[in-house]
């Protein structure tokens, strides 16, 4: 009997999973044209007038200068660790003198960019999210729309443009400090001096790691920025959606991080195969 | 008030104004005039549609249909630049305050101005601008303030204070009283009366604070299932017999 009833109710159990999945799908579709069609409004809005220079500064400040501790600590820890973990391989293979290179290219191309854009993720996406939520909860968005501010322009063109500028600069930060993490540990572990560490590290690098790495962090501030201002300002269920809203933006900004990097990698292969 | 003998003229004039969300049909042909100088409240029970339907006057509310002119001009028909200019002559007074909370009383008070410099005419500075319209809410000392840092009470009086600032010809208030309580819910509307004296605005108050009314406002227009159900003075609608009416004024 039971086993009737169990076969019985699978058929109504795959219907309701299908049911999730369909919606799942398409509010996926449906997130991604929004984003897209956010993403052209700020292009169309960012070129012309009013420009809010004072709130793009202070947002500026607020993206770039209060990330400098985290940022800077993240990326310290990062080359430490990077270091003491390859370190035994290349040892056991008489490499050690590669480690410069090598954690410089890796950090540079790829780590640096990544963990900086997801920390910003984490930080700025959710920071920018929240706060333009509660805004609209707050109902401060339409009080700034009366007193005939275009909120888009005060707050979602100001706060991506300055992620989209800040988050580069964010990147060479954290390589700097990340190399230097690796440097002290090179010094301790193998007596490199600092001077010889980094003339390594720049004789293996060049302007085809650093530039393809500087330009995906500025797509990377562009999509954590984006998302964020998109999930704050498409808000709804009251507070409760504020921490839905940002928990949503850090998701989201995370893995359009991802994919931002899949691509740029993509792109920065068929550079060098060339 | 408009002086005896003077003929008004209608700031806000709405008619037949139809405006439903989904299957939500929230105002159902509403009419309703607002003459210059003069205090209205419009009263109903919650999610009756009162503050949507001053969304729709200001603009921030699209409505699906009908007439709605604003200071002689029709709000569905204008351009957002021409929607601008009109809020600069419209201020309105948010549930919550609605006070930008990254930015201190002064700030909160300057960013309209800073917004309209048009409305910085006769010489007078920003900073003494900002002082005369909190002074006139009376929280001068909470200039350097945070809002977080203010009660219920004084976030609404300086969000007057703010709407004040560009010297409005129309004051839409939405629940000024909403959330306080009654001793300073009485205070508010005093004040609304002090500075409606002072600033000789129209103003449309959205409330069910009947003593709100009954302070405020010269005329009440009840709305009722979307529709201006009866209007008159508060002593008139006092008297009424009908239902809907003694279900707001019964005691």
């Amino acid at each position: 009997m039971t086993s009737v009833i169990i076969c019985l109710s699978i058929p109504r159990y795959l219907a309701g999973y299908k049911l999730v999945m369909l919606k799942g799908i398409k509010k996926f579709f449906v997130t991604t044209g929004e984003i897209t069609e956010f993403s052209i409004r700020y292009f169309r809005e960012v070129l012309f007038p009013p420009y809010e220079f004072q709130e793009l500064l202070k947002q500026c400040f607020l993206i770039g200068n209060k990330s400098i501790a985290l940022v800077g600590s993240t990326g310290f820890i990062m080359g430490i660790v990077l270091t003491l973990q390859t370190r035994p391989t290349l040892v056991e293979f008489g490499a050690e003198s590669w480690m410069p290179s090598m954690v410089g290219i890796a950090i540079v191309r790829e780590i640096g960019p990544v963990i900086t854009a997801l920390i910003c993720a984490g930080k700025v996406g959710s920071g920018i999210s929240a706060e333009l939520a509660s805004m609209k909860v707050t109902e401060q968005i339409d009080a700034m729309e009366v007193s005939g501010t275009n909120p888009f322009k005060y707050l979602v063109i100001t706060r991506v443009t300055a992620a989209t500028l800040m988050l580069p600069v964010l990147v060479v930060l954290a390589d700097v400090i990340s190399l230097g993490g690796s440097a002290l540990v090179e010094y301790l572990k193998g007596g490199v001096t600092l001077q010889l560490y980094f003339n390594k590290v720049f004789e293996y690098l060049n302007y085809g790691d650093l530039i393809p790495s500087i330009i995906k962090s500025f797509f990377f501030g562009f999509a954590i920025a984006i998302v964020g201002c998109y999930k704050g300002f498409t808000s709804s269920k009251g507070t409760e959606g504020v921490g839905r809203t940002a928990n949503e933006a850090v998701v989201i900004s995370s893995m359009l991080v991802f994919i931002l990097d899949f691509i740029a990698v993509l792109v920065t292969d068929i550079f060098y195969d060339l | 008030m408009p002086e005896k003998g003077n003929i008004a003229q209608p700031v806000i004039e709405i008619k037949d104004l139809y405006k439903s969300f989904g299957n939500n049909h929230v105002l159902r042909g509403f009419d309703f005039i607002l003459n210059e100088g003069e205090n209205v409240a419009v009263l109903g029970k919650s999610g009756s549609g009162k503050s949507v339907l001053i969304k729709c006057i200001i603009g921030l509310i699209k409505i699906d249909r009908g007439q709605m002119n604003v200071l002689g001009q029709s709000v569905p028909d204008l351009s957002q630049k021409e929607l601008d200019a009109i809020r600069r002559d419209v201020g309105f007074l948010f549930q919550g305050a609605a006070l930008y909370d990254s930015m201190s009383v002064k700030e909160n008070l300057e960013f309209p101005l800073r917004r309209h410099h048009e409305k910085m005419n006769g010489g007078t500075s920003m900073s003494k601008r900002v002082e005369e319209a909190l002074d006139s809410v009376g929280l001068l000392h909470t200039l350097h303030l945070m809002p977080s840092e203010l009660s219920g009470g004084m976030k609404k009086r300086v969000a007057l204070a703010r709407t004040l600032i560009l010297q409005p010809k129309i004051i839409l208030y939405d629940e000024p009283t909403g959330g306080l309580d009654p001793i300073t819910g009485r205070e508010i509307s005093y004040l609304i009366n002090e500075v409606q004296s002072k600033y000789k605005a129209a103003a449309l108050i959205i409330t069910h604070d009947l003593v709100c009314a009954k302070i405020t406002t010269n005329r009440i227009v009840i709305l009722s299932e979307g529709k201006n159900y009866i209007e008159g003075s508060y002593d008139e609608l006092d008297q009424s017999n009908d239902t809907i009416v003694q279900e707001f004024f019964k005691k």
